[in-house]
């Protein structure tokens, strides 16, 4: 009996999974990534433009696509030390036609540069919707964009300093904000920088609230302010929240006339079955309807529009979403001498995957 | 009978263990590593009328922040004779339909094929600063290049074979031999080919010496030598060296018309600051004279570059640095346009993921 002792106390010594040391130790880095797409078939609308996933296809036309893929690698320098870097690839980026990607992210980040708050330095995400919370409250991503990001009145990633903290030990009221170039993933163009900034609150359980602002100037005296505000309320199971954003774009028009988008959305989602004993989700609904008029100053010219999607979100792992969903967006022109444009109105089967 | 048994049973686990660590066998399995620079920058002075370096195109007050490096590596070990590196590399000059893109910087197998010397095959980083002294000591490629890369005489990795290895040792002597395209990270143009060699030396405590030569021949009794020589010192905190270069380019500016660039580079850095041996400020310097054609006395601009700044870690493999970075130019010919020198002041940051 001894003996097996002997001989059990030699081999959890050598075998790492039984030494304390080994199990403690943190490890230095973290891959994680995702990717997703869809079969699509556009049941409805001409190739007449517009930015819209769709908008430039034809009536019919049908694919599978790839609209993302991520490869996110985090390095724990110490600490209080991360370094991020993220590449991004999918349908918009090619190098002499084929996919290819491009770096979505490289940064330092200093933890509690001082008490709750943190720096980052470099090439990262903004405010404005993903280390914001308003694609959180949307939680559909591989649906669609937040309505901010889909009618390009903000940028996801810049590159510059930026400062993330939050006022309370309890992180219930936060902010962050940020100096960048404001050219999102491409390099700078010009002198002037773009000025961000976002406070965040949870006032009670389960609602959160966020109101961001960016500013950025440029030449000729033309600048743009953007003001958005997301209000939300989030259980395990059931979400239902609304986004507005409005941006004011001195003398970008025509004869140096100020545009004035403006944006709202609306959604919901919520779990309809779990799994028995873990209680992980396994189908859930979700829905979204955004109002989009791209210049409230001209009532004369383009198109308001609408956003609709609806769909289902079966999870066979939790890691794993197979989502049949439709994807509408109607145009009402603003002008009735404005020729008739029909809804780009799409079928989807998105899949979506994460690993971490 | 048993007890022999079980005693001998754990003999040998725990003795495995104790081989496996005097030996200190190569590990197998692959690391993933990488480094990021960039700056928030304002250009004090000069215009934008051009010329190869980092601000000339730039117009006087401009600021911007930028990524100037930003690497992703992957090493990958398959025993004690083979590895294999894959490095992809973005920057500010490299786009993927307008936006930051990637490219392939290198992409190679080494053979450890005797004790003391290796050779690679591939996309492989050349002796002309990669693979060399003089880039290691300078040691502030994130401030900026060497003199010879700056001025664009050379590629830091080419398609091709090399060699490198050491004559003794300690690895004090040594060799580094290369064939490759000529061309860089982009793919071959021509038949010719390059081809690189060079040696280095550290024969007292704290000097090194290294020269190198590099020739490519071209179409039309054209070609291309390099030669370079680099001497670097190190005295207890500080770090000196010198780093000059000459270009012969036949034929160039037409039949039996040479250009012949010339530059000359001196530096130093060491520490000011440090906690427990762990360096927290350092102050780095450097002087550059570049000539573009010294066959040419009527035309073109002499060069002088000039860097001054400070490094601050507040851990090992983070750095931030303010520093001014100048480039002047003064004309061969006095009819020619002044040219004012281009001044920067910058803020940039590094760091280090392995």
């Amino acid at each position: 009996m001894k003996y097996l002792q002997i001989f059990l106390a030699a081999f959890m010594l050598l075998v790492p999974q039984f030494n304390y040391n080994f199990a403690q130790e943190k490890p230095s880095f973290k891959l994680s990534g995702y990717a997703f797409g869809d079969y699509f078939y556009k049941a409805q609308g001409d190739s007449s433009g517009s930015n819209g996933e769709y908008s430039p296809y034809n009536r019919d036309y049908q694919a599978f696509d790839l609209r993302r893929a991520m490869f996110i690698y985090e390095h724990y320098l110490s600490e209080k030390f991360t370094a991020g870097f993220t590449l991004e690839g999918g349908n918009r980026y090619f190098s002499s036609g084929r996919f290819s990607v491009i770096i979505k992210a490289a940064y330092i980040e200093w933890k509690d540069i001082f008490d709750g708050s943190n720096l980052y330095a470099g090439y990262f995400l903004t405010p404005s919707f993903v280390w914001g919370i308003a694609e959180k409250m949307w939680g559909y991503r591989p649906v669609e964009k937040t309505i901010s990001d889909i009618r390009s009145l903000t940028t996801a990633v810049d590159l510059g300093v930026g400062l993330k903290g939050s006022f309370d030990k309890k992180k219930s009221y936060g902010y962050f904000v940020m100096i960048g170039n404001g050219t999102g993933t491409r390099p700078e163009n010009n002198k002037f920088k773009n000025y961000y900034a976002s406070v965040t609150a949870k006032p009670v359980e389960n609602l959160n609230i966020e109101a961001y602002t960016e500013f950025e100037p440029a030449a000729e005296d033309k600048n743009k302010l953007t003001f958005k505000g997301v209000l939300a309320y989030q259980t395990p199971g059931f979400t239902v929240g609304t986004e507005v954003v409005n941006q004011f774009s001195k003398n970008s028009g025509i004869d140096n006339s100020n545009v004035n988008p403006f944006g709202i959305s609306f959604y919901a989602h919520c779990t309809l079955i779990k799994e028995k004993i873990t209680k992980v989700p396994k189908l859930k609904v979700f829905a979204r309807f955004d109002y989009f008029d791209p210049d409230m100053n001209s009532d004369s010219a383009a198109y308001k529009e609408n956003f609709f999607t609806a769909g289902l979100d079966y999870m066979p792992i939790e890691s794993v979403h197979i989502m049949p969903n439709i994807w509408v967006n109607s145009f009402v022109a603003k002008n009735p001498a404005y020729s008739h444009r029909k809804a780009d109105l799409v079928g989807r089967v998105t899949f979506y995957y994460n690993y971490k | 009978m048993k007890k022999i048994l079980v005693l001998i049973l754990v003999f040998l686990i725990a003795g495995s263990a104790i081989y496996s660590q005097d030996k200190k066998p190569v590990e197998k399995g692959g690391k993933v590593w990488g480094y990021v620079f960039g700056d928030y920058f304002f250009k004090a002075s000069g215009d934008s009328t051009g010329s190869g370096t980092q601000y000339s195109s730039y117009s006087n007050s401009y600021q911007g922040f930028e990524i100037r490096r930003a690497y992703l590596g992957y090493d990958y070990t398959f025993n004690d004779k083979f590895s294999s590196q894959i490095l992809l590399e973005g920057n500010d000059k490299i786009l993927t339909s307008t936006r930051l893109g990637l490219f392939i910087k290198t992409a190679f197998v080494e053979w450890k094929a005797f004790e003391k010397v290796s050779f690679a095959i591939g996309l492989v980083p050349t002796p002309t600063w990669s693979w060399s002294l003089n880039e290691k000591a300078w040691n502030y490629r994130q401030v900026e290049k060497t003199i010879v890369d700056m001025r664009g005489f050379g590629n830091a990795s080419d398609l091709g074979v090399s060699a490198r290895g050491k004559f003794d040792k300690a690895g004090n002597y040594g060799f580094g031999l290369m064939i490759g395209n000529g061309n860089g990270q982009k793919p071959e143009i021509n038949k010719y080919k390059k081809y690189y060699g060079t040696l280095f030396a550290k024969p007292v405590k704290g000097l090194q010496i290294e020269v190198y030569g590099d020739h490519e021949p071209a179409a039309d009794d054209k070609n291309k030598t390099t030669l370079r020589g680099f001497a670097g010192y190190t005295y207890e905190k500080f770090n000196f060296g010198v780093e000059v270069f000459q270009q012969t380019q036949k034929n160039a500016g037409g039949k039996d018309i040479n250009a012949v660039p010339f530059g000359i580079s001196s530096f130093v850095w060491g520490n000011l600051l440090g906690r427990e041996n762990i360096p927290i400020l350092n102050v780095f310097a450097r002087y550059d004279i570049y000539n573009p054609d010294t066959k040419n006395d009527s035309t073109g601009y002499k060069e002088n570059f000039i860097t001054v700044g400070l490094d601050y870690m507040p851990i090992d493999n983070v750095h931030f640095m303010p520093n001014v970075w100048v480039n002047s130019y003064s004309a061969k010919n006095s009819s020619a346009t002044e040219r004012k020198a281009d001044i920067v002041a910058r803020m940039s940051f590094f760091f280090v993921f392995k």
